[in-house]
């Protein structure tokens, strides 16, 4: 897959959507309205020489600020995963989209399978997954999904040092470690961002058996 | 016809067949472990590894009954880290098969779930095929027929979509081998005694020597 134009121009426009999504959400977007508010009031008396100027770096730091705390703890964006749980129904995979729409996962017949398609920001040239669950149940990659990439099942990671492919699907095998009567009905499936230990994708994952 | 389930293993440094032959607890038990060095039948086959075969009798647990006995053959290759367990009839979990296999063997053996072969390159043995009877992908969590993927060409979907099974013909010197493949597992059909052998050299060369 080349490097067009197009393609960086879509990565950007969604690194920009994702990041302002984020922003927008985060509470110390905020906090910042609310202090730049204060600020632009005070300017509005007359309390010291020079006031314009210094309330006005005020804002520029508290906008700044916020900008910054955002990137900081909610990176990375330019990683999308979307996942679906399926199952097999009449030995054909089909999607649960019961449990896709409440982010859950039920393990039925003593696995759940979750397909996934992940985009690689074209401006990101590495990448690292972890693959982290509760003790209740384990996770294991059902195909490396290409020859970069380097897959530890030990680890439960998915890396890749030098990005050439930036799209590609993931097939994520999940079953219980022991029966619902000895452990736990409920457990946690995350797919957490190597480089900043950010969860992508998280999954409450539901034991129906016995 | 025996349905023959792959499986990746960590490297062991050590004759299997001379520890296997002294298991004998409840439900497993190991016999007849032969092991022969594997002569190439494919072109620029890359492994040079002996094959360690042998059968298993193992007693299926049931909550109700004494438990079925069955036997099982199967087969590890120490070059490619393949362990293959032959299926000739349903068993009610693959997995506890193969936990307890691990379980009694006598030093640190870890068999995966899966192969963890690399996508791309599952394609690229599927695309060595003669004839392609059937391969069926993940589109959005659902099996779709790789050529009948909404404004996707085909050309496109090769490679880069995962494939949840396929079934594809090879012709080998005048012999037909019909090759399913579903989540890892491969059924090998063909009147060609060495047909099977052939098929595991091909995935070996193929999809495994590049991991």
């Amino acid at each position: 897959m080349g490097l067009s134009d197009s393609s960086r121009r879509q990565s950007l426009l969604r690194i920009l959507q994702k990041y302002l999504s984020h922003y927008r959400e985060s509470n110390v977007t905020y906090i910042s309205i609310t202090l730049s508010s204060v600020l632009f009031g005070l300017n509005g008396f007359t309390l010291f020489p020079r006031q314009e100027y210094v309330l006005g770096v005020g804002v520029f730091l508290c906008i700044s600020f916020s900008l910054a705390y955002t990137y900081r703890t909610e990176q990375p964006f330019g990683i999308d995963i979307s996942c679906t749980p399926t199952h097999l129904v009449d030995g054909r995979r089909q999607t649960d989209k019961m449990s896709e729409q409440r982010d859950i996962a039920m393990i039925q017949n003593g696995e759940v399978v979750i397909h996934g398609n992940v985009k690689i920001s074209r401006f990101t040239d590495k990448f690292k997954m972890n693959i982290n669950t509760s003790s209740e149940i384990d996770a294991e990659l059902r195909t490396k999904p290409k020859t970069e990439h380097d897959y530890d099942p030990v680890q439960n990671t998915l890396s890749c040092e030098d990005i050439s492919e930036y799209e590609f699907p993931l097939v994520i095998e999940v079953v219980p470690m022991r029966s619902v009567a000895n452990g736990s009905r409920y457990s946690k499936l995350e797919l957490v961002d190597g480089y900043s230990d950010h969860a992508l994708v998280t999954f409450d994952v539901i034991n129906v058996g016995s | 016809m025996a349905v023959s389930n792959l499986r990746r293993t960590d490297p062991v440094d050590f004759s299997l067949a001379e520890h296997l032959s002294e298991i004998s607890v409840d439900g497993i038990s190991f016999e007849s472990i032969t092991s022969t060095p594997v002569d190439a039948l494919c072109d620029n086959y890359p492994y040079t590894q002996v094959s360690h075969r042998g059968t298993i009798e193992y007693t299926e647990p049931s909550e109700y009954t004494p438990g079925r006995n069955m036997r099982l053959e199967f087969e590890y290759r120490d070059g490619s880290n393949l362990f293959i367990l032959e299926l000739n009839t349903d068993v009610s979990s693959i997995d506890r098969i193969i936990n307890t296999i691990v379980d009694v063997f006598p030093r640190q053996f870890t068999i995966y779930r899966n192969l963890h072969a690399s996508e791309d390159l599952l394609w690229e043995f599927f695309e060595q095929a003669d004839s392609i009877i059937e391969i069926q992908v993940l589109d959005d969590g659902q099996e779709v027929p790789y050529q009948e993927l909404n404004e996707i060409q085909p050309t496109d979907v090769i490679g880069n979509y995962a494939i949840e099974r396929a079934e594809v013909g090879f012709v080998v010197e005048d012999h037909q081998i019909v090759v399913r493949y579903q989540q890892g597992d491969l059924q090998i059909k063909t009147d060609w005694e060495d047909g099977r052998e052939y098929i595991l050299q091909l995935f070996e060369r193929e999809v495994l020597a590049e991991i």
